[in-house]
């Protein structure tokens, strides 16, 4: 077994992370240099894995028996699906640490963090043994615990407490589903078995798997996060730090949504269908009732953590319609969101370094006061409404035109989210960047630094690839979604 | 004759090493001069590692088997409870050298003495396979744990924890006897192996079978600090000097579980393997929940780790609920494996988490939660030591409490007690809340000003290094391990 390419992916940061909590504390640059450089090599290296074969399965496996007591094994792969998620990752952890500031003397805790959660995010996209894809997913959170907790703002304790045990309470329930389901395995076939393919062969009896399908949809509902479950976001997002609101929005929503495509509905086709009209409709209400709070909000950080509940409700509309083309716009969009949300939250971030304030009334005027942050923050904005031409139509497009061939209604009512996110945008966008400065400081706002706007380049630049050819990424998505949906279309 | 008597004695040695080692630290008092005496630490460090030793040699292939006409069984189960009471004694014995050192009202000899009569106790414990020797080996522990637990007498609050402890440990005692006179009636047998036979043989006593089970089994439940049988075990934890505390807490229970695991046949004849099995369910279910609620609230970082100590007994209660479910029958998950795996992790993390208390103990009883403050910046190794512990406790992975809680309850999924393991995953979630308190105190508050920075000594170092090695081990790799377990 040599050392493949994902588990390069996986541990690199890990040495990444010990490396630089080697660095002397003292000496910012060099700490934030050497974490720049692993957080890069991983970039240039994870973009190998898209190079995928063109029949949907999962490529670049691995295979390492582990614990075999339990049948739990090492064993990791990428499809169309998981690939791209894993690139997104690697691309949004060198941002975040090339635009880390005023941290303070725990940079270095700071960044090892950062490094770590890398080690969890690409570990649980490559993950195809269900054990070992929900101890990376318990991995993740941790570092996130600590980035929010630590790192946050005044009231940093109480949202990374409600963060923890939303997701905590979450995944156990999942852990539970997935005891059952080793059990079951085993009772079946007498060995102990957590692979993906060995659990997609041998599926439960319709009964248990309503009940397990519940463990797993409570974990990935709350990570989504899905209406009623949303609460913790706004509160996480508003205390994280900078970047981790970029990658909490960036990388960790999709866990929900990429937990329910690989494992929740093909594992429990059955059950899967019968919980998806519920589903559904959560998903549409989070779509409108999170464009609704993004409306009234007057916090930037606030504005945009409630519109990830509404994008992340598209999303999930997109999933539950097992239409192929609304779920292949369900895997696009969340890229989509990863990427026009994490440069959102870099941007809002940015201005709040320079002002302190973050109120949609505490600015104005900044096109002409600080051009290129308006620019981009209005690019961004565009993205996220879903202009044609930029990343977030093709995504929100492909799901309207999906559901509506098999639930005319449920996307009749989706697509008042557009409209709603139109109006929540536009009125921030007016508002900061045009009329007049609100007050004296108002007017001095220094503009994007180079660095900054080096930083924002890559995302800019995907925003406006994948909105102009988007086939590059459909091609890799799609046949991985036409192999979850068979199951669902056999009876 | 002679040959089976040696034979005996050798086979009981994980007893008898102890037990000697304790009479050789009593006589030293008798030389002049030897109140203070260094060696009384070194002695009995080296009559731990013996009887670790020892241990460790019976368990490697080497002898096995029965002694003194089978009241004492010596098999891996045994064997394994032995190796985690050992141990424990002999990590409790080396974090205590410093504890011990800046308190000069505790009597060196006396103290070491003591812990390896506990220990001895305790070994008998796990070896008995008779109710007179469970009862025996109950008491050996308990005594030396009275005296220990009050061993600094200037503390007003260790003289209350000792006499609280002697107090209700006494009435604890009265119960497991009843209940061994109320089982010999039954069955008329002292024997543990053959007693579920009887019972069902016999038939006519079911009420009288059932009678004995329960009051027996309050007795064990008293020693684990099992709800509702806990009210004592904050107190006393918090009371008794620290290393005495973690000691109690982890090897006590590997003593008492292993009794437990023992009896778990005769428990099951005597009240019904489902009756028996959901009973002890409940009383699982309970304890998690009073352990971990009770630990929300506390400010003392002993007391919090006192009331996680309940809630880790509810934890491997789960695994004595699933060896009565299967009434000695062997089913699709080994349960005594199950237990026995958390028990050495449990040892490790919990006597790890101590040993960072001992260290921020600073000599003079500081012990709330609050003074681990800034304990990431002043030592940084120490603090990762603790954070590790930390989520090992709370039962995250990639440490040996995730491998050890994912046993535990696949075991209770594999008896078709599902509701049991849904409860302790939910007392999970509840635990984390103070478990994560630790870390976030440790990373983000700062050192309240003018506080001494922490210092401890390399027998601590030792100590939280070997926890740490354990629980990460354990959790990364745990295969050969768990075969190693599950081949008793």
């Amino acid at each position: 077994m040599d050392f493949g390419i994902l588990s390069l992916l996986i541990f690199l940061p890990l040495v990444g992370a010990l490396i630089t909590a080697l660095v002397p504390r003292g000496n910012g640059n060099a700490l934030r240099g050497c974490a720049l450089v692993f957080g890069l090599v991983n970039l240039v290296l994870s973009l190998r894995i898209l190079d995928l074969p063109m029949d949907g399965s999962l490529a670049f496996l691995e295979n390492v028996r582990w614990i075999e007591r339990f049948g739990i094994a090492y064993q990791l792969g990428v499809d169309g699906i998981s690939a791209p998620l894993i690139v997104l990752a690697c691309l949004i952890v060198p941002i975040v640490i090339a635009t880390t500031k005023h941290i303070g003397d725990n940079l270095k805790e700071y960044l090892v963090l950062l490094l770590l959660m890398e080690v969890g995010m690409v570990g649980v996209f490559a993950a195809t043994d269900i054990m070992l894809f929900y101890i990376f997913f318990e991995l993740t959170l941790v570092p996130l615990y600590f980035l929010i907790g630590v790192f946050g703002g005044e009231n940093r304790r109480y949202a990374a407490f409600k963060f923890f045990l939303f997701t905590a309470a979450g995944s156990l329930p999942m852990l539970v589903a997935i005891l059952y389901m080793l059990w079951h395995h085993r009772e079946v076939t007498g060995d102990w078995s957590a692979a993906y393919q060995a659990l997609l062969a041998h599926p439960l009896p319709a009964g248990a798997q309503m009940w397990c399908f519940l463990g797993f949809a409570l974990a990935f509902a709350i990570k989504v996060p899905m209406f009623p479950l949303h609460t913790w976001l706004p509160d996480a997002h508003v205390q994280a730090p900078t970047g981790g609101s970029i990658i909490l929005a960036g990388i960790m929503l999709k866990l929900g949504g990429y937990g329910f495509l690989r494992f929740a509905i093909p594992i429990m086709p059955e059950a899967a269908k019968a919980f998806a009209p519920t589903l559904l409709v959560l998903s549409v209400i989070g779509v409108i009732y999170g464009s609704y709070l993004a409306w009234a909000q007057n916090d930037l950080k606030k504005l945009v953590a409630c519109s990830s509940v509404a994008h992340m409700g598209f999303v999930m509309v997109g999933v539950f319609a097992f239409e192929p083309n609304a779920m292949r716009g369900a895997v696009l969009q969340m890229l989509n969101h990863g990427i026009s949300t994490g440069a959102l939250f870099l941007l809002v971030g940015a201005i709040y370094e320079r002002r302190h304030k973050r109120g949609l009334d505490d600015f104005g005027g900044l096109a002409s006061i600080a051009p290129a942050a308006a620019v981009a923050l209005i690019v961004t904005s565009m993205s996220s409404i879903g202009l044609p031409g930029l990343n977030g139509f093709v995504g929100e497009f492909m799901i309207i035109l999906g559901t509506f061939q098999k639930l005319p209604w449920i996307a009749a009512l989706t697509s008042l989210g557009i409209l709603l996110g139109a109006i929540y945008m536009l009125q921030m966008v007016r508002r900061v960047c045009y009329g007049k400065p609100t007050s004296e400081e108002a007017k001095h706002v220094t503009d994007l630094t180079f660095g900054e706007k080096l930083a924002f380049l890559p995302l800019l630049i995907l925003m406006f690839w994948i909105g102009l050819a988007p086939h590059y990424l459909i091609d890799r998505i799609g046949p991985a979604v036409d192999l979850i949906l068979k199951p669902l279309s056999g009876s | 004759m002679g040959a089976s008597v040696l034979n005996d004695l050798s086979l009981a040695g994980p007893i008898i090493v102890p037990t000697l080692t304790g009479l050789i630290l009593l006589l030293m008092d008798m030389l002049p001069g030897s109140k203070r005496f260094e060696g009384s630490f070194l002695l009995g460090l080296l009559g731990s590692a013996l009887s670790l030793g020892y241990t460790a040699l019976f368990l490697n292939g080497g002898q096995q088997g029965a002694a003194f006409h089978s009241m004492l069984k010596i098999d891996r189960l045994a064997l394994l409870g032995c190796f985690v009471v050992h141990g424990a004694a002999l990590l409790a014995t080396l974090a205590s050298k410093l504890y011990v050192d800046r308190r000069s009202e505790v009597d060196q000899n006396e103290y070491y003495s003591l812990i390896q009569f506990a220990a001895a106790g305790m070994a008998m414990l796990a070896c008995s396979n008779d109710l007179v020797c469970v009862f025996l080996g109950i008491e050996i522990l308990s005594v030396p744990l009275y005296v220990l637990a009050a061993m600094r007498l200037k503390s007003e609050r260790s003289v209350e924890a000792g006499t609280k402890y002697l107090l209700l440990g006494a009435f604890a005692s009265a119960f497991l006897l009843f209940g061994t006179a109320l089982w010999y009636a039954s069955s008329g047998t002292t024997m543990l192996s053959g007693m579920a036979g009887e019972i069902l043989r016999l038939g006519h006593g079911q009420g009288l079978a059932a009678l004995g089970g329960a009051l027996f089994l309050i007795g064990l439940l008293f020693k684990v600090g099992a709800a509702p049988f806990h009210m004592w075990t904050p107190d006393v934890y918090e009371g008794s000097p620290t290393p005495i505390t973690a000691f109690m807490a982890t090897a006590t229970k590997a003593a008492v579980l292993v009794a437990m695991l023992r009896a778990a046949p005769a428990f099951a004849a005597s009240f019904g393997a489902t009756e028996g099995a959901q009973l002890i369910s409940g009383l699982a279910i309970l304890t998690m929940f009073v352990g971990n609620l009770g630990a929300l609230r506390q400010d003392n970082l002993k007391r919090m780790l006192a009331y996680s100590s309940i809630a880790h007994g509810g934890y491997l209660l789960v695994g004595v609920a699933v060896a009565i479910a299967q009434g000695g029958r062997s089913g699709s998950v080994d349960p005594s494996s199950a237990v026995l795996y958390y028990l050495v992790v449990y040892g490790a993390m919990n006597l790890g988490a101590f040993a960072v208390a001992l260290v921020i103990d600073r000599g003079s009883d500081r012990e709330k939660v609050s003074d681990l403050a800034g304990l990431g910046r002043e030592r940084p190794l120490l603090a990762a030591a603790m954070a590790v512990f930390a989520l090992a406790l709370a039962g995250l992975p990639p440490t040996a409490g995730f491998i050890g809680k994912f046993y535990l309850f696949q075991s209770a999924v594999a008896a078709n007690l599902v509701p049991l393991a849904v409860a302790g995953v939910i007392a999970s979630v509840i635990g984390l809340f103070y478990y994560l308190r630790i870390l976030l105190v440790m990373y983000s508050d700062k050192a309240s000003e003018g506080s001494t920075a922490p210092r401890g000594d390399a027998m601590l170092g030792i100590v939280s290094l070997a926890a740490v090695v354990i629980t990460l081990w354990l959790g990364l790799a745990p295969g050969s391990f768990l075969d190693f377990v599950q081949a008793s």
